[in-house]
């Protein structure tokens, strides 16, 4: 299951080795407590019921997959030694380590990763996760004490990142989960780097190191992770010395953070999508004209390259950038204000003498533009300046401020004409991506889009694990969706991030999950 | 939030109970002493001369403005203050001082509507629980100690959340939350003047409660209204500039003030410009009726007459 | 006085029904499904109607609010939506945060107001006086997070003599101390200066009283009537004020505890309610609620035991 997949990628500022010192052949320095802000508070440590980034993240230090991702992207072990899939990709087996324990002191074996799946497909857990995993594994077979077997009710060539590295399934002690009962969401028991020590609302998280990690224990006695919800704040958190790491780097601070020899700014791709979706029943957006119209009106790459500094990249077609199979040349709308125009006159759309796009009733193209605020970066000024770019086409659009639950309600229920909205996957994997926001079942595709042929080539990518059939199957579904223009592409985020210059050797996996294990902070 | 200085100066207003309809009832000579002390009164000058100044701005906007406020240039932004952009330029590139300008439309179409709200909810249910007492009375009153009970920012909050944001729900959401103030301030008036001779006279000679209110009480309840509308407006600002800041309220691109000291927050290491200008402009026109409000008690209020 | 008491906390009751009620009833207007908001944009229909069951959220809405009332009775607030924990603990931990820095903000303001406005009254119409009332004005017109940004900037960022955000502790440890200061001067800034201008106006007053003009007559040095006869009966609306500012301020910290990351209350309901936790802002509003009409009746209280003129029967 190799995938050369990284690309060598760099931040405009600095090319940032992420293993730091790597190679500077210097001693680690023991003890220490290294200190993380959080962008909100977390909520509930309960594996099942995680699911927002704060808390995953801390639970990343308190427990483990039974497979991890390596820094390069690959698969590699974690609490299964090794792995075998079937060849149509319908069985998984995983050899656990012997040699692991909980925190709590009781052994982790194949009983404990069957009692924590079977826990999270329980519907009377009420994982959000629940259908998913249920919709996937049939049962479980624990042939002996260290073989889990998972049987697929059909073939997913996604299964381990759709199911296995998935925050739901942090194996958690069953022995604390049957002790600690509805109080589990703050005594998590784990079998990682990292022990919880205590949890003070909205003030901190105290994580103490395990000294009998499988793997070794940690340099650092501990971590805290502040939660600071204002991103100028933790910048000057961070700059005053306060905390060693922050995630939400201020993207207008880059140029100050740059300046700042005591701090090192690292950006990473990450696979997320942020896009504009169109409402397909909207009679406006109907033709598809229309929407390669828009699409060709927005300078997307200028947009990206002033408001997001360099911090991300302008969307390509349908998949995140780095995602797997993702087609470098796949369909794209260059920016082409004229093109535009021909093709809304050739919708029935002419400008009249104040540049109002009129149809022949005269009336304008009127339509809402719907955005979240402080939900991702830049997401309200990226509009605001979308919002100009279509006006000065001619475009009567209003823009719409959205509380993000609000946002989402309108979603569902198809209230909304363009909206702006975020996709983050943990993997690159296109079903993943794919699947949710283009397949006419797909549980985020909010514009309604149904086109049977891309549904039949989203089914046969997910049927097989042939890495060659499913890259033919996936180029001509990234390009068959980007020409109907359902979406429009806005970027792929970089993920993040800033911390003090005395850390060392921390790792960065993919999609943001951190490897403190072997971190170090420097006097 | 800033709402709380409300009731001090609830409880200082001129509600002279029992005095009668001194001031307005009628010579000209009440009318010029009352402009001779107005006059005299530095603070109410100022602030008046502060409001005169931000609505000839409002209204001479277009003339003023050296820049289309909307017009976004993306290669010159947050740039500080300079011969060409006295106030800088904002995230989008725009010229700032421009947005100010506009944005003294928004600012007095706030503070004016929101107060219309509560003065004339309030006031309607305060002078009708005034006049007629009793259960009424008590009725009316129990709902506005519910709505003065609530914590207003929460309130205002919950409202913006349910009707959906934008500048009118801000109004109508800080607006809300000052009609128990108003109701209590008028139903006290009213309290006070029923006992008088005045009303005594009007029902003996059989005018009705209708009458009674509009033609007799209303006219009196205005020299007290006056000075807290002026004070409320002040505060409606600060209020609508939280609900801004907490990311409720006035919808891009459009100039207010509040959204625009909210976006530039981001900013405070770099472009501290796009901090202090809002801010300052909100400061100014909240001072403004702070002053005026404040110089009309004085100048309205016997009591104080010889201070 | 004892049945006073007990009549207005007999009216507490319908008060504090009404504010759950109109909680309840608003928070249900508001669009976004809590239980969609929970399992995320991408969890499939069939988990979040499970979800839903398993919070009660299927019921009527008269029925949650039934619910919501037996609760109450027995003291029990709810489970929050998000966290899975009781409301109660979770209200608890936060409301500390904000009681606390509310009664610094209000101990803050009594000691810098009453000195200034004193100061301002006995030198009335001098520059003295109309500076420092000028700076009253400003104070009072001022946001308070224009300031709490203005103050992080320059005293936390540029000169970084205080934590920028955060509480690192109870006000009576040298950290936590600290890191009180900034928001404890944001959250007073106003009510410094409304107290200020009272204190001033309310001497001034005083000073005019029959009964000052006897002690002066009888030659009675000029600070000897001001602090031994005039500030005693100057001081009552100040200290009412005083209490009706600490109740607005509890629910007025919001804002502050936002500029500040502040662990509080206010920011933790606020946050609910974009969460659509509803339970977690029905108890959060009612204790809001509670503490403004008790904070209230012991004002008037306390105002008649000061004041020997006023009786409630």
């Amino acid at each position: 299951m190799q995938r050369r997949w990284w690309p060598s990628v760099f931040v405009v500022l600095a090319v940032v080795l992420l293993l730091a010192g790597l190679g500077t052949a210097e001693e680690p320095r023991q003890g220490g407590t290294l200190r993380v802000a959080l962008r909100a508070d977390v909520i509930n440590f309960d594996p099942p019921a995680i699911q927002d980034a704060p808390t995953s993240g801390v639970a990343f230090q308190i427990f483990e997959h039974l497979i991890r991702r390596d820094f390069d992207g690959s698969y590699a072990p974690g609490l299964a030694d090794s792995w075998e899939i079937a060849e149509d990709a319908s069985e998984y087996t995983f050899y656990l380590r012997d040699d692991v324990t909980f925190h709590d002191g009781t052994p982790f074996n194949a009983e404990a990763v069957k009692f924590h799946y079977e826990r999270v497909m329980d519907p009377d857990t009420a994982s959000h996760t629940g259908e998913a995993f249920r919709e996937n594994i049939k049962e479980i077979d624990t042939p002996d004490n260290y073989t889990v077997r998972f049987v697929l009710h059909q073939p997913n060539a996604a299964f381990i990142d759709e199911v296995v590295i998935q925050n739901t399934s942090f194996i958690a002690s069953p022995a604390a989960i049957e002790e600690y009962g509805d109080d589990a969401a703050f005594n998590p028991v784990g079998t990682g780097p990292f022990m919880f020590e205590s949890w003070t609302p909205d003030t901190e998280v105290v994580l103490t190191a395990n000294p009998d990690y499988w793997d070794g224990a940690p340099n650092i006695d501990g971590i805290v992770y502040r939660p600071i919800p204002e991103a100028g704040t933790q910048l000057t958190e961070l700059r005053t010395g306060r905390i060693h790491f922050m995630t939400s780097v201020p993207i207008e601070q880059i140029e100050t953070l740059e300046a700042d020899d005591d701090v090192v700014l690292v950006g990473e791709p990450d696979f997320n999508t942020r896009y504009l979706v169109f409402d397909l029943d909207n009679p406006l957006f109907e033709d598809e004209k229309v929407r390669q119209a828009l699409s060709y009106a927005l300078d997307v790459e200028e947009l990206v390259e002033v408001f997001l500094e360099g911090v991300a990249e302008p969307g390509k077609g349908p998949l995140p950038n780095y995602s797997y199979y993702h087609k470098d040349d796949v369909y794209t709308f260059p920016y082409n204000p004229e093109k535009a125009l021909e093709l809304l006159a050739e919708a029935g759309w002419m400008q009249d003498d104040d540049g109002m796009l009129r149809n022949a009733d005269g009336e304008t193209f009127a339509f809402k533009l719907s955005t979240p605020q402080g939900r991702y970066t830049m997401d309200r000024e990226l509009n605001e300046a979308v919002h100009y770019q279509f006006r000065q086409l001619g475009l009567d659009v209003d823009i719409e401020v959205l509380e993000f639950a609000t946002l989402v309600d309108n979603l569902n229920a198809r209230a909304f004409d363009l909206a702006y909205i975020g996709m983050m996957q943990r993997t690159g994997d296109p079903t993943a991506h794919l699947d949710l926001m283009y397949h006419t079942e797909g549980w985020a595709n909010w514009g309604g889009f149904s086109d049977a042929r891309i549904d039949e080539l989203l089914d046969a990518g997910k049927r097989t694990g042939d890495e060659d059939e499913r890259r033919e199957v996936y180029y001509e579904a990234q390009d068959l969706i980007a020409m109907q223009a359902p979406t429009i592409p806005i970027m792929n985020e970089y993920y993040l991030m800033a911390h003090r210059a005395e850390v060392k050797d921390y790792i960065f996996s993919v999609s943001r999950t951190f490897d403190f294990n072997n971190l170090w902070l420097y006097e | 939030m800033q709402n709380t200085h409300v009731d001090s100066h609830a409880k200082q207003l001129p509600v002279s109970y029992g005095a009668g309809p001194k001031w307005l009832s009628s010579s000209r000579g009440k009318l010029y002493d009352f402009w001779r002390r107005f006059r005299k009164n530095r603070t109410a000058v100022i602030g008046l001369l502060l409001i005169a100044f931000n609505v000839s701005v409002a209204i001479l906007a277009p003339v003023l403005a050296p820049y289309d406020p909307y017009e976004q240039n993306w290669r010159a932004r947050m740039e500080g203050p300079s011969a060409e952009h006295w106030f800088g330029t904002d995230q989008h590139g725009r010229d700032q001082l421009s947005r100010i300008i506009w944005g003294s439309r928004i600012s007095l179409a706030i503070g004016m509507i929101s107060v219309s709200i509560g003065l004339f909810g309030g006031g309607l249910l305060g002078l009708v629980a005034g006049f007629f007492g009793g259960f009424v009375d008590n009725t009316i009153m129990r709902i506005m100690d519910i709505m003065m009970a609530f914590p207003g920012v929460l309130m205002a909050m919950a409202l913006v959340a349910a009707l959906g944001p934008g500048l009118y729900n801000v109004m109508i959401a800080v607006g809300v939350w000052s009609i128990p103030l108003f109701s209590r301030l008028v139903r006290g008036t009213v309290l006070g003047l029923k006992e008088n001779e005045f009303v005594a006279a009007a029902r003996a000679i059989g005018c009705s409660s209708v009458r009674i209110i509009f033609f007799h009480v209303l006219p009196n309840t205005i020299a007290p209204i006056l000075v807290f509308s002026s004070l409320r407006m002040a505060t409606a600002l600060l209020s609508a500039a939280a609900l801004s800041f907490l990311g409720l309220g006035a919808q891009p691109p459009q100039p207010d003030w509040g959204a625009m000291l909210s976006q530039g927050r981001q900013h405070i290491h770099t472009s501290p410009h796009l901090m202090w200008f809002p801010g300052a402009a909100i400061m100014l026109l909240v001072l403004a009726f702070n002053m005026l409000g404040d110089g009309l008690r004085d100048a309205l209020d016997p009591r104080l007459r010889n201070s | 006085m004892v049945r006073y008491i007990i009549r207005r906390l007999v009216l507490l009751i319908p008060i504090l029904l009404g504010v759950a009620l109109i909680t309840f009833l608003i928070m249900h207007l508001i669009p976004g499904d809590p239980a969609r908001v929970m399992a995320g944009i991408t969890a499939s229909d069939a988990d979040v109607e499970a979800i839903r069951a398993r919070l009660g959220l299927d019921q009527p809405l008269f029925v949650q609010f039934w619910e919501f009332l037996k609760g109450l009775v027995q003291g029990d607030l709810g489970t929050s939506l998000r966290t899975r924990r009781p409301v109660a603990l979770e209200i608890q931990e936060r409301f500390f945060a904000t009681a606390s820095l509310a009664a610094m903000a209000i101990a803050f303001s009594m000691a810098m107001s009453i000195p200034l406005g004193i100061f301002a009254a006995r030198r009335q119409h001098s520059a003295g006086d109309n500076l420092s009332m000028l700076a009253a004005m400003f104070g009072i017109s001022a946001p308070s997070f224009w300031i709490g940004l203005i103050l992080m900037y320059y005293l936390a960022y540029r000169l970084p003599l205080f934590p920028p955000s955060g509480m690192y502790g109870p006000p009576w440890t040298l950290a936590g101390l600290q890191s009180y200061i900034l928001p404890t001067i944001t959250l007073s800034i106003s009510s410094t200066a409304i107290m200020a201008r009272l204190t001033r106006s309310s001497i001034l007053e005083i000073l005019r009283q029959d009964y000052i003009r006897t002690a002066r007559s009888k030659g009675l040095g000029e600070r000897l009537v001001l602090y031994h006869h005039a500030l005693r009966n100057a001081l009552i609306p100040v200290i009412t004020l005083a209490g009706i500012q600490l109740g607005a301020l509890l629910g007025g910290a919001v804002v502050v505890e936002t500029v500040f990351s502040w662990p509080g209350l206010g920011r933790y309901v606020v946050s609910a309610i974009h969460y659509r936790d509803f339970p977690v802002v029905q108890g959060g509003v009612m204790l809001f609620a509670l503490c403004f009409v008790v904070i209230n009746l012991a004002v008037d209280v306390l105002y008649a035991f000061v004041d020997p003129r006023i009786r409630y029967d």
